[in-house]
């Protein structure tokens, strides 16, 4: 009975709105159409895929989710660049916190690790690096004074300095608080990583960051297709879709398989210092224990896991 | 031949670890290696500049310009170093001679807080010594053109931000 009704004053508003009397037979068939037009024109662009919108967060995905949606990852990939990728997921390794040293004393500013990140992480040319190195003068701490954008024709040059500023996994990480959907969260070894497929583009991540180490995509990137590298990871260094956030994660692909992030394998003067803060052995451990550490923006209580120091 | 081997400065906690530390070898990055090719016969003890071929690019910068080179160098066997206690040490084992003045990067480099040191944080570390930065004739470090800045946001319409 109530059916009926509603049909009836469905029927009466569609009468109302194209002037012609509706059938319920010829409702239901114009109800039908729509539908199929409406899936049509989405096929046929692929601009929607409905195994993408229908996916999983990565933390609630299992094995066999995560094998499809890595073998349609490597499938766009192909399509698109014409690159056979590997989407890899390597795992948390027990007993591992990451913390990142820095030695402002031996760093000339060369811009060696901004290059490397870029080619490393797949990193759209409009976005640039997740490392930006700030040529300050000697004297100030004052990051306002420090500019990313120098020249650098004979660096070090007399009277600077150079600081390199990139994600400093915090261990209070405001970036992930903020998040509405909980796209971004700390890993259990210390990173901050993004689920790229989960990101809405709200960009409040960005805003949340005080050290500006979170970056949008404003547009499909724009790769060169043969300097791709085609080691990935679901959470690193896969390439990013249009509107997502991106950000350094200590190369989670190099450093969950034990090696050393690329920025630091790149820069020549030896600056960069990664390793397991657990362990007593690594020089991270060696460095905060015998050198006078400082942090960026303490005041902030975000608890950076990347140490500066003097020598 | 000892060329190949890698050297294996410290094997820490040898039972348990699998961290260990090597230098590889470097004798082949020096230039005219072996030494005693030539100065199995030649064997000048006061050396006259400018420096006779193959030597005459050295340039001397260090310690208010010394051209003393017995200081480092092993005056009868060339292919090694001479430490001040008269040990005679190979070129792998550099470190060892520039520590004796610049003692205070001896632990920082021992640590790895100090010098560059590239391929696994917890297997195989591949340690830089000293002079694979520092040219031991000049050892400031050279200035560079760094690699290119980011793009300015405002660079076609030339505003500042």
């Amino acid at each position: 009975m109530k059916k009926k009704s509603l049909e009836n004053r469905l029927g009466k508003a569609m009468e109302n709105s194209i002037g012609k009397q509706v059938k319920r037979r010829s409702f239901l068939q114009g109800l039908a159409t729509a539908a199929a037009a409406s899936v049509i024109p989405v096929k046929k662009a692929q601009a929607f895929s409905f195994a993408k919108f229908f996916q999983k967060h990565y933390k609630e995905m299992d094995a066999e989710d995560k094998k499809s949606v890595f073998a349609r990852i490597q499938k766009e990939a192909k399509e698109k660049y014409q690159r056979d990728v590997t989407i890899s997921d390597p795992e948390v390794i027990e007993g591992v916190k990451f913390a990142y040293c820095l030695n402002l004393s031996t760093c000339n500013g060369s811009r060696k690790c901004v290059t490397a990140c870029a080619e490393e992480n797949n990193i759209d040319p409009q976005i640039g690096s997740y490392i930006k190195v700030l040529e300050m003068p000697i004297g100030s701490m004052n990051l306002e004074k420090g500019t990313k954008y120098y020249q650098g024709d004979s660096v070090p040059e007399s009277g600077k300095f150079y600081m390199p500023v990139q994600c400093n996994h915090c261990d209070a990480p405001p970036c992930t608080k903020v998040c509405p959907v909980e796209a971004t969260w700390k890993e259990k070894d210390g990173l901050v990583v993004v689920d790229y497929d989960w990101c809405i583009g709200c960009r409040y991540c960005q805003a949340a960051c005080p050290y500006e180490a979170r970056h949008f995509n404003f547009r499909e990137p724009q790769l060169d297709r043969t300097k791709i590298n085609t080691e990935q990871s679901y959470l690193s260094n896969r390439v990013r879709p249009k509107g997502v956030m991106e950000k350094c994660t200590f190369c989670l692909h190099r450093t969950r398989n034990k090696q050393y992030p690329a920025c630091l394998e790149a820069c020549p003067t030896g600056a960069r210092k990664f390793g397991n803060i657990l362990d007593e052995k690594s020089e991270v451990y060696q460095i905060l224990k015998t050198k006078r550490v400082f942090v960026l923006k303490e005041e902030l209580n975000t608890m950076p896991q990347f140490f500066y120091y003097f020598d | 031949m000892m060329m190949i081997t890698k050297i294996i400065v410290s094997l820490l906690f040898v039972g348990q670890a699998l961290a260990q530390v090597v230098i590889d070898d470097r004798t082949f990055s020096v230039p005219n290696f072996p030494c005693m090719k030539c100065h199995s016969e030649i064997k000048t003890s006061t050396p006259t500049f400018p420096l006779p071929k193959p030597h005459e690019d050295l340039k001397f910068k260090h310690m208010e310009d010394v051209k003393n080179c017995k200081l480092c160098h092993d005056q009868n066997d060339r292919d090694k170093l001479r430490l001040i206690n008269e040990k005679k040490i190979s070129f792998n084992d550099s470190h060892l001679l520039c520590i004796q003045c610049h003692g205070e990067k001896g632990p920082d480099f021992r640590s790895g807080a100090h010098g560059k040191q590239v391929g696994s944080w917890e297997g195989v570390k591949h340690r830089y010594t000293c002079v694979e930065c520092h040219n031991p004739h000049a050892p400031k470090f050279p200035q560079w053109k760094a690699d290119p800045p980011p793009i300015h946001p405002n660079r076609k319409t030339g505003a500042k931000h």
